[in-house]
């Protein structure tokens, strides 16, 4: 008796907190966040990254926020969140914003280059206020 | 002649008035963030519209959302658009600018609350947004059945509010005809701790609209009372 009871509770637990994904990017990242209905993070749960031919990336686990960012991207893939007791959910991703590793490249200098002729010109002032307060 | 005055007297008070603040879900999914609002001033059940001047706003949170005139029914009515970012439990409302009633003599302020899960998130629909006259739903608001009994509980500055008239209508899009008059606004009450119940007896957007006199405002020299309505619609699938 004890164990069919404890089998139905455990039976309403599951079909009680579905577990959802969500996703969305942020800086050329993949941020995953994943929740039950009732808030509550789904925390060290077990993310399985696929690529588009559904090929196992790697396998790694949520925060304690139930979040994890995925970076160096592939412009598709498949995430897999599971939780204990056997939640799961799976959803395709499509990076819509990537930049390339060659775009990532080209702006780098760019930004470098900018701040050099800034710090320049920062240095420049700083020398003729100097010169003046000298005079 | 008496009884056809009568009988026009009868109909303005069978139907009543409810800003209808109808959106195009309440439940958003990943494919499709975007949601859009219609407030309009009219008769849900009857498909009949009335101008409604520009509302003072519509608010998720205490954040404003832009507004646009749009012609609804033949009358005057707004309408907004959202677009979802973050998983969560939402609450919509809209403030309106007062209106006077000349057959009913009394002016009217009513303000309509959606409440929406975004990306299954579903905790939280229970809270009150902190209105004075607020409706809060019981029951999931955002995934009912038709013939699911529907409770919600009227506060007013924040507590119970008993024995108070709830009136409500189907947003009857769907061209249903009633027995009688008497049939269009279905009313229950309040009991001793604001609680009311209904049986959404037909898919669609209901409105349930909680009336509380209190207050007066001037008009022509005059002054008449003001009906503020506590509404929230809920949506029967």
């Amino acid at each position: 008796m004890r164990i069919v009871f404890l089998s139905f509770l455990l039976v309403n637990i599951l079909f009680a907190h579905k577990l959802n994904l969500f996703l969305f990017e942020e800086n050329n990242e993949i941020r995953i966040s994943s929740y039950f209905a009732s808030g509550t993070p789904c925390k060290n749960c077990k993310v399985d990254i696929f690529n588009e031919k559904k090929e196992l990336l790697s396998s790694v686990k949520t925060d304690k926020n139930g979040e994890y960012i995925i970076k160096n991207v592939e412009p598709k893939l498949f995430i897999k969140v599971e939780a204990v007791g056997g939640h799961a959910v799976e959803k395709k991703f499509e990076l819509k914003n990537i930049k390339s590793k060659q775009d990532i490249e080209d702006i780098k200098p760019e930004n470098s280059f900018l701040q050099s002729i800034f710090a320049i010109l920062l240095i420049a002032i700083i020398f003729l206020v100097l010169k003046r307060i000298k005079k | 002649m008496k009884t056809f005055l009568l009988h026009i007297l009868f109909s303005i008070y069978a139907s009543a008035h409810f800003l209808a603040f109808i959106p195009t879900t309440d439940n958003i999914k990943d494919d499709s963030p975007k949601i859009n609002f219609d407030m309009m001033f009219m008769h849900p059940f009857e498909q009949t519209g009335m101008t409604m001047e520009k509302p003072i706003g519509l608010f998720l949170d205490k954040k404003e959302l832009p507004l646009t005139s749009v012609n609804k029914y033949n009358h005057k009515a707004w309408s907004s658009s959202y677009t979802f970012k973050k998983p969560g439990v939402y609450q919509f409302y809209v403030k309106p600018t007062l209106y006077f009633e000349p057959s009913e003599e009394k002016y009217i302020s009513h303000v309509p609350k959606v409440i929406i899960s975004a990306f299954g998130r579903e905790d939280g629909w229970d809270e009150p947004v902190g209105l004075k006259y607020e409706i809060i739903p019981l029951v999931k608001p955002f995934g009912v059945y038709k013939g699911n009994l529907f409770q919600g509980k009227v506060l007013h500055n924040g507590k119970p509010a008993s024995n108070v008239e709830v009136e409500v209508e189907l947003y009857n899009t769907f061209g249903l005809k009633t027995p009688s008059d008497a049939h269009i606004t279905q009313v229950v009450k309040t009991d001793d701790n604001g609680i009311f119940s209904f049986v959404m007896n037909h898919k669609g957007w209901w409105g349930f609209a909680a009336l509380i006199e209190e207050g007066e405002e001037e008009y022509k020299g005059k002054k008449y009372p003001i009906e503020n309505g506590a509404l929230l619609w809920i949506k029967a699938y």
